[in-house]
């Protein structure tokens, strides 16, 4: 790093690219997608200069841009359905491979997360995905996706009643499971 | 709630269902690997890759708008202008003119309308690159063609902050800034002979990173013979101005496959992956893939037992890469003296 704190999109890409997959697969890019996106997203980098140090942390920096190329992805109708990536999620983010029963009940988990984040729009999806998945400040969050504080917050409010009300819905409150609770929202 | 930035996750007020669900999430890694993303994303820099067709569809659509809203103007105004000042000169039919005149008479003030339409041209014309571009990326995604992006799309594309209208495009540098590298010494080897890189193969997923020329891959080993028979740099001259893109492409590759054996012969013939280490290390200094090289000898360090001086290496090495995404692998072998 020649000047204090930049870093090219090689570095950015070694430190972040875990981070960049995980928020796009949040945002509900399916596998098949993934890593066009992911090499879209640092290609855009490298050619805005990499980062340099600012109010946005290199996460917020190219979580921004990740959004951009999630939901333009989705707009220009290159995927099917961001509902679909759903299996895929859950079919690769399993980790406890040596206990089946937890990793079903990671997938299904996962499941229903996915499917109660979908229940948002993608401005709210973002911030919540943020703040609440990868533990990203509002702030940060706001100087990331170039918009007041005040309106991150105003999402991340929103996007959290959204999502305890689809995560209630789905869940099941009296623990039917993750089938009952889809067909509850008519999925 | 207010503006605490309290996690839901972490929020007693928060059912358990929603507590366990975002834990859940907060867990779960994808699988994606990122190495062979790291190897892909160089090549496409290395090969002056254009941006994605959505980007590019974004400036166009930004830039449609703009000249739609200064050319529609202009060109309805010239129009009316034009069908006026027509009408003030037209001419008297005369009878020995041909029938198409006669059928279209505004055709008569050509020169006039000519004259306004070439005024209006370059404005229009803005939009028909944007407009053609869109179309032909979205059939061509990420061919290797020279950059011609220009970098202030971002800024009306994404909000987010252009940090620098440089758009480079060279290897190793990210828009002209040389790319950074870690302060932490290799362990002394000897120098490794020709044999010892011994004609790898790029993987076939390795090969399908790949967005370069047709030109054959030489084995690292061939290429290191070939250097010891040909001329110093200096005297090849002219095959060095012409060739340039290509041995900046086949200096890629040579780097990727050493990389690529090194990490292949890992558990085998740790003395031997060390000893590439040292070789790409000495080689291309200071090149994007020197992390990853350093991180392979600290591996091939614990490999061999030398865990003091791996550690040592180690240590200072995770300092400045803590979540890279071969650091937990490299934190556990170093932890443990297995490696994974």
């Amino acid at each position: 790093m020649s000047v204090e704190g930049h870093l090219d999109s090689a570095e950015l890409f070694r430190r972040h690219a875990s981070f960049v997959a995980n928020f796009l697969v949040r945002m509900g890019v399916p596998r098949s997608d993934l890593d066009d996106l992911v090499q879209d997203v640092f290609l855009i980098a490298h050619k805005n200069g990499g980062y340099d140090p600012g109010p946005a942390k290199p996460t917020t920096y190219l979580a921004a841009i990740a959004f951009r190329a999630a939901t333009t992805h989705r707009r220009k109708g290159k995927t099917r359905s961001f509902v679909r990536a759903e299996s895929e999620v859950v079919s690769r983010a399993g980790d406890d491979r040596l206990n089946p029963e937890r990793d079903a009940d990671q997938k299904r988990q996962l499941a229903i997360l996915d499917r109660a984040l979908a229940t948002l729009d993608e401005d709210k999806r973002a911030v919540f995905v943020m703040a609440e998945l990868q533990g990203e400040t509002v702030v940060s969050i706001a100087a990331g996706l170039g918009i007041p504080v005040d309106t991150a917050y105003s999402r991340l409010r929103a996007a959290r009643q959204l999502f305890r009300e689809a995560a209630k819905a789905l869940y099941g409150e009296d623990g039917r499971g993750v089938a009952d609770g889809m067909q509850r929202v008519g999925t | 709630m207010n503006n605490n930035e309290t996690p839901m996750w972490d929020d007693p007020a928060e059912s358990a269902s929603v507590r366990e669900l975002l834990q859940t999430g907060r867990r779960a890694q994808v699988d994606y690997d990122a190495s062979l993303g790291l190897a892909r994303h160089v090549a496409l820099v290395a090969a002056g890759a254009s941006l994605p067709y959505w980007a590019k569809g974004a400036a166009a659509a930004s830039a449609s708008k703009i000249v739609a809203w200064v050319a529609v103007p202009v060109v309805a105004a010239t129009v009316a202008a034009t069908v006026w000042f027509s009408q003030q000169t037209k001419p008297e039919p005369v009878a020995t003119h041909s029938s198409t005149v006669e059928q279209a008479p505004q055709l008569a003030a050509a020169p006039a309308v000519a004259s306004v339409v070439v005024e209006a041209t370059p404005s229009l014309a803005v939009a028909q690159p944007a407009a053609s571009s869109e179309r032909m990326a979205s059939g061509a995604r990420h061919k290797p063609a020279r950059a011609s992006s220009k970098p202030a799309y971002a800024e009306a594309a994404y909000g987010a902050k252009v940090l620098d209208k440089r758009s480079g495009t060279g290897l190793g540098t990210s828009a002209g800034r040389p790319s950074s590298s870690v302060a932490v010494a290799l362990p002394s080897v000897g120098e490794a002979t020709p044999q010892e890189v011994s004609a790898p193969s790029l993987t076939a997923s390795s090969a399908r990173v790949m967005t370069r020329a047709a030109e054959p891959i030489q084995p690292v080993a061939a290429v290191d013979e070939e250097r010891a028979t040909q001329p110093a740099p200096a005297a090849q001259g002219v095959a060095k101005t012409v060739g340039r893109a290509q041995l900046d492409d086949g200096r890629l590759e040579r780097e990727m496959q050493m990389l690529a054996v090194a990490q292949r012969v890992l558990r085998e013939d740790p003395a031997r992956a060390l000893r590439l280490a040292h070789q790409g290390e000495h080689e291309f200094a200071g090149s994007m893939f020197s992390a990853e090289r350093q991180q392979v000898a600290v591996l091939a360090l614990v490999r061999l037992g030398r865990l003091d001086e791996a550690r040592r290496i180690g240590k200072a090495f995770l300092s400045k890469y803590p979540n890279a995404p071969w650091s937990q692998r490299l934190r556990h072998a170093l932890a443990t003296g297995r490696i994974d």
